[in-house]
């Protein structure tokens, strides 16, 4: 398929060596009448070309907050500290005009709810022509790339004359990728693109997106609350609790040898319509901290089973667990440093 | 009980901390409220405050001036005399009741019709809300002082009635349908949301809902309002004693004292008599202007929506 | 069960067994034959120029029980009329038509309705956000309930409740009497009639002030026994410090639970659930799950739960009901189901849902749309999305609910094949 359509540009695969995306220490605070929030709180983490990034937390653990810190989008809120390196630029500190330059040609993101982004009173091939325009990428040759792109994405060409209320919710969601994906960006950010879905609809979707991805050799963080999807789409997967990652790993990994308490306490929490057996399914008690006022120890410990006096005293470091799958696998937990190991029973 | 104190302590300074936090974030509304209040404590003192009566009509104030006419400002009289010998000061004092009696009995008029109309407007729609739009849309279109001309004639008795009731009538009739859009608009929205729908799973009846569910949720926005419609009833009044509609002269009132000095020849030669009632009504409706404008920020649904957007 | 496990001598257990049987066969409530259409609202040219009276489809001809004790499942696709069943059960909407059989007797869908004799059934709504009223503290919320149907049994709370509703009593009166005085006063003209707009606004503030005094202090002081005892059971504690708590406060499932304990709160039968974990953070769902559960076996409920989470239903239910486009699908046991679906569109969704296994899966989606609700298609609503379908038969002919397998009753032509 890439062959006959040379435009639906493959994502090159030069420089593996050096990560597209690399975010170090990064802050990002929210300010409210009591005190700044800490949203996103010293967060590292490299992306690699071509690479898909799940990104999982509950609500209010900061996975959306990063994704829009990535973009630059915040509203009413600051990237007080860190590096956010793209392609070799710290975005972090790049003018707002230059960013402005990046979005949507650089870096994307998709939207829960980005149907909202379509103009209901202009057709949706009108859509698709302004945005051209816009970046001065307008001639037949791309027209056929976004005829290509809508085919591959199951919207026939004949739909085009139509207006979005016209469509599904589902293929509306298809249309904003195909708008994304147009201007082949480099990193593409999805927060929760399937969530307000249903069950078919979501599994289409997402069966769709992982061609595409494969195909075009794509990069994406993939930002959601649901693990089963994180299972079906990502490579790599990591664990956002109270503003920070705890765990980070190859989904394998994840799935069958986590090593944070709170990644296990997740995953047994979920539901699985294969499972034969009635087992109970676990939940975690307690509430996440205010971001506010967060503890100094781990912010886990509250709610852990296995929590020691250390785990409250400072903060913990992020320990390395040898893998064999040559993905790293790092996680913010002192039962797997060998420091304090033995103090867990 | 000694930890329920020091909680009770720290709650009490908690609370003045937060009060503090308001005024320092809310300025121009501490100012205007600093204002109102020390008017009100004007209107409420007077006789303690004021240096004689507002009709007592003063003499010897120097050889040439017997009866004390038009005596400029001076150390005994602060604001002038007017043409009877009458304490500006004096009368400015006592001539706040009647403002701020006019600027309550319209808003609270206002606010006693037209909220529960909105409400029942809102809730119950039908046939019963097409014709109270329809009765508040057409009353929209009336000027306020027009009707309080109207009604200044209707009402020809004297005293301060003479005035309160056509201006606070006035007012609150062209007020009563910016109160009810505002909670009837307030209601269409409230009306749909799951705790309405809750209460009737409970089997709440209609009355229970719309006291316990929907009022205490949307009476909020009317407060909103309550400030311009009290400027509005205070520049009214004024309107209407310029026009020489107002108060018979002993009552004091601030518009009346502008209406006895506005011929040309006196502003020129006694300008105390217009410029210190004059800017007593600005004082007073700026700062209510100053507070409505905190109080619209907070409490009006349009605007805190805007602010909201995540 | 539960009684099996309390009494040990054998006679009673077998005598209780029988009785249990008895009562087993009847449902506790059996919803024959309902529908429930809606007028489609059309624009003004449309309403002008058309005569055709369209209307939505939601619940179209839906036939089933739910048995005393169990949790019955209603899963589907957003639109397929799972909600709009709710509704008309909890007496929220009127059937279009329909027959109701509570515990083998025929009543009207009024009765269905919470009265103050007779609450049979209860709503938990999927939205804890703003299910409760923002202005009422936790605690209140649920009393509400009682209030509303006078059936408060605690003497400190009566008391109480009197005094501030006679404070409310003072500021309606209060704002009433001085509206009366300050028109009557511009009516009467003259001297003096400025002494009625000053009483009436004097007494219009002190109905504020008392009103707002006892309001606020006075109702503070509410804890109402009975509600407690549920708030604890259901894990809010401490909970005298979740009852005076208000909705703001508190986290989505903490609200949540508020929303069931003001459910349970007047014993009802049968507790309806739409959904009722699934605005919640997946660690918390299943906590809230089982307090359900528990909540079930120790006031003996029956759980209509209605979901779009198959994997919930199969962990949580004990039978299931698939409805796609406002009709029944396929209802049988948990494990009939899921274990051995016989419906195409069951396959499709359990095949559909993301399991947490990494690895490649081989998905057979059906192509297509969701049909209308408002022209539906004729026959088998599945028939043109589904794989087996033959469409000189399913097009035609609508499949009637059969039983295939025992306690397994499906509609589709084809669903001998598969047994």
């Amino acid at each position: 398929m890439t062959s006959s359509t040379p435009s639906l540009v493959k994502n090159s695969k030069q420089s593996d060596n050096q990560p597209l995306l690399h975010v170090q220490d990064l802050i990002v605070e929210y300010p409210t009448s009591e005190g700044n929030l800490r949203a996103v709180d010293h967060v590292s983490l490299s992306l690699k070309n071509g690479e898909v990034l799940g990104l999982v937390g509950e609500s209010g653990c900061g996975k959306s907050t990063l994704g829009f810190a990535l973009l630059r989008l915040l509203k009413g809120g600051y990237i007080t500290d860190g590096k956010i390196i793209f392609d070799g630029k710290d975005i972090a500190k790049v003018s707002d005009e230059s960013m402005k330059n990046l979005r949507g040609t650089q870096i994307s993101m998709i939207f829960q709810a980005s149907q909202n982004a379509l103009n209901p009173l202009q057709k949706v091939s009108r859509h698709f022509k302004d945005t051209l325009k816009a970046h001065n990428r307008w001639n037949d040759e791309s027209w056929n790339n976004v005829l290509e792109l809508l085919n591959r994405l199951e919207i026939s060409d004949s739909r085009l004359a139509d207006y979005p209320f016209q469509f599904s919710g589902g293929m509306q969601q298809r249309i904003v990728i195909a708008l994304t994906l147009m201007l082949n960006p480099k990193l593409i950010v999805a927060d929760e693109p399937t969530t307000a879905l249903d069950v078919l609809v979501q599994a289409r979707l997402l069966q769709l997106l992982k061609d595409l991805i494969k195909e075009l050799n794509l990069t994406v963080i993939y930002i959601t609350h649901d693990l089963g999807v994180v299972a079906e789409i990502t490579k790599r997967v990591a664990i956002m609790y109270a503003g920070e990652i705890v765990e980070i790993a190859d989904t394998v990994t994840i799935f069958e040898n986590a090593a944070h308490p709170y990644t296990k306490a997740l995953i047994n929490a979920i539901p699985n319509v294969k499972d034969t057996s009635k087992k109970k399914l676990a939940f975690i008690p307690g509430f996440p901290p205010d971001l506010k006022n967060p503890p100094t120890g781990c912010r886990f410990a509250e709610r852990c089973p296995y929590t020691i006096e250390a785990c409250r005293k400072e903060r913990i470091n992020d320990v390395k667990i040898p893998s064999d799958t040559g993905i790293e696998h790092t996680v913010k937990c002192l039962m797997n440093d060998d420091k304090f190991k033995h103090q867990f029973t | 009980m000694q930890t329920q104190e020091v909680n009770v302590i720290s709650r009490v300074r908690l609370m003045i901390g937060r009060v503090w936090d308001f005024i320092i974030h809310n300025k121009s509304f501490t100012f205007g409220m600093l204002i109102f209040i020390s008017i009100l404590f004007m209107a409420l003192f007077a006789e303690t405050l004021a240096p004689s009566h507002y009709a007592e009509r003063h003499k010897d104030c120097g050889e040439d001036n017997p009866y004390c006419r038009y005596d400029p400002p001076s150390a005994v009289h602060p604001f002038g005399t007017n043409l009877l010998g009458r304490d500006v000061l004096s009368r400015i004092i006592y001539g706040s009741r009647t403002t701020l009696l006019i600027a309550f009995s319209g808003t609270i008029l206002g606010l006693i019709i037209g909220v529960p109309l909105g409400i029942i407007s809102g809730y119950f729609g039908g046939r019963i809300d097409r014709l109270f739009t329809l009765i508040a849309d057409s009353i929209y279109s009336l000027p306020s002082l027009l009707l309080a001309i109207a009604l200044a004639i209707f009402f020809s008795s004297s005293g301060l009635l003479k005035i309160v009731a056509p201006v606070s009538f006035a007012t609150a009739v062209v007020y009563i349908p910016t109160y009810f859009r505002v909670i009837r608009s307030q209601v269409l929205q409230v009306k749909e949301e799951t705790f309405v729908l809750a209460a009737k799973a409970m089997g709440a009846g209609s009355l229970t809902i719309l006291l316990r569910y929907i009022t205490p949720n949307v009476i909020s926005s009317s407060i909103a309002i309550i400030p311009f419609n009290m400027t509005d009833a205070i520049l009214t009044n004024a309107g209407l004693a310029f026009l020489g509609l107002g108060i018979a002269p002993p009552t004091p009132d601030w518009g009346y004292d502008i209406f006895d000095a506005k011929d040309l020849a006196k502003i020129r030669l006694y300008p105390w008599l217009i410029i210190f009632p004059g800017f007593m009504i600005f004082l007073l409706s700026f700062a209510l202007s100053l507070i409505g404008d905190t109080l619209n920020d907070k409490f009006n649904p349009l605007l805190s929506k805007k602010f909201e957007t995540k | 069960m539960m009684i099996n496990s309390s009494i040990n001598s054998p006679e009673i257990v077998i005598i209780l067994k029988s009785e249990i049987r008895d009562t087993e066969t009847i449902p506790l409530l059996k919803i024959l034959n309902l529908r429930k259409y809606f007028p489609v609202e059309r624009g003004f040219f449309q309403q002008i120029f058309s005569r055709k009276k369209e209307q939505v489809h939601a619940v179209d001809d839906i036939s089933f029980s739910i048995k005393r004790g169990e949790v019955f499942c209603l899963v589907g696709e957003s639109g397929c009329g799972k909600t709009t069943a709710a509704n008309v059960l909890v007496g929220l909407e009127k059937p279009t038509s329909g027959i109701f059989r509570w515990k083998g007797e025929e009543i009207s869908h009024k009765e269905l309705k919470p009265k103050k004799e007779n609450i049979k059934s209860q709503i938990v709504f999927q939205n804890p956000y703003t299910a409760l009223n923002p202005r009422m503290r936790l605690g209140d919320a649920v009393l509400h309930t009682q209030i509303i149907h006078n059936r408060l049994e605690d003497k400190n709370t009566k008391k109480k409740l009197r005094n501030a509703y006679l404070s409310e009593g003072f500021l309606y009166l209060g704002s009433i009497i001085s509206l009366i005085l300050m028109i009557f006063a511009f009516l009467i003209e003259g001297r003096g009639a400025e002494v009625y707009v000053m009483s009436s606004l004097g007494l219009f503030t002190t109905g504020i002030v008392i009103y707002a005094y006892y309001s606020l202090i006075q109702k503070k002081k509410i804890a109402d026994p009975s509600v407690l005892k549920l708030f604890d059971e259901i894990g809010l504690t401490p909970s005298i410090q979740y009852y005076k708590k208000f909705p703001h406060e508190v986290s989505g499932g903490e609200k949540q639970r508020v929303s069931i304990v003001r459910a349970l709160i007047m014993n009802p039968e049968l507790l309806i659930a739409d959904e009722p974990t699934s605005m919640l953070d997946v660690s918390l769902r299943a906590g809230i799950l089982d307090s359900i559960k528990t909540l079930q076996l120790s006031y003996n409920l029956s759980i209509l739960f209605i979901t779009h989470d198959l994997a919930t239903a199969r962990h949580f239910g004990d039978r299931v009901g698939v409805m796609y486009v406002g009709k029944l699908v396929e209802i049988g046991e948990v494990d009939a189901i899921f274990q051995k679906p016989l419906h195409p569109y069951t396959k499709a969704l359990i095949e559909a849902i993301p399991t947490p296994i990494p690895g490649e899966k081989n998905l057979n989606l059906p192509k297509g749309e969701v049909a209308d609700t408002i022209s539906p298609p004729s026959g088998c609503r599945y028939h043109p999305r589904c794989p087996i379908a033959e469409l000189s038969l399913c097009s035609v002919e609508q499949p009637p609910l059969k039983e295939e397998a025992p306690n397994h009753w499906v509609a589709c032509h084809f669903a001998k094949n598969f047994v």
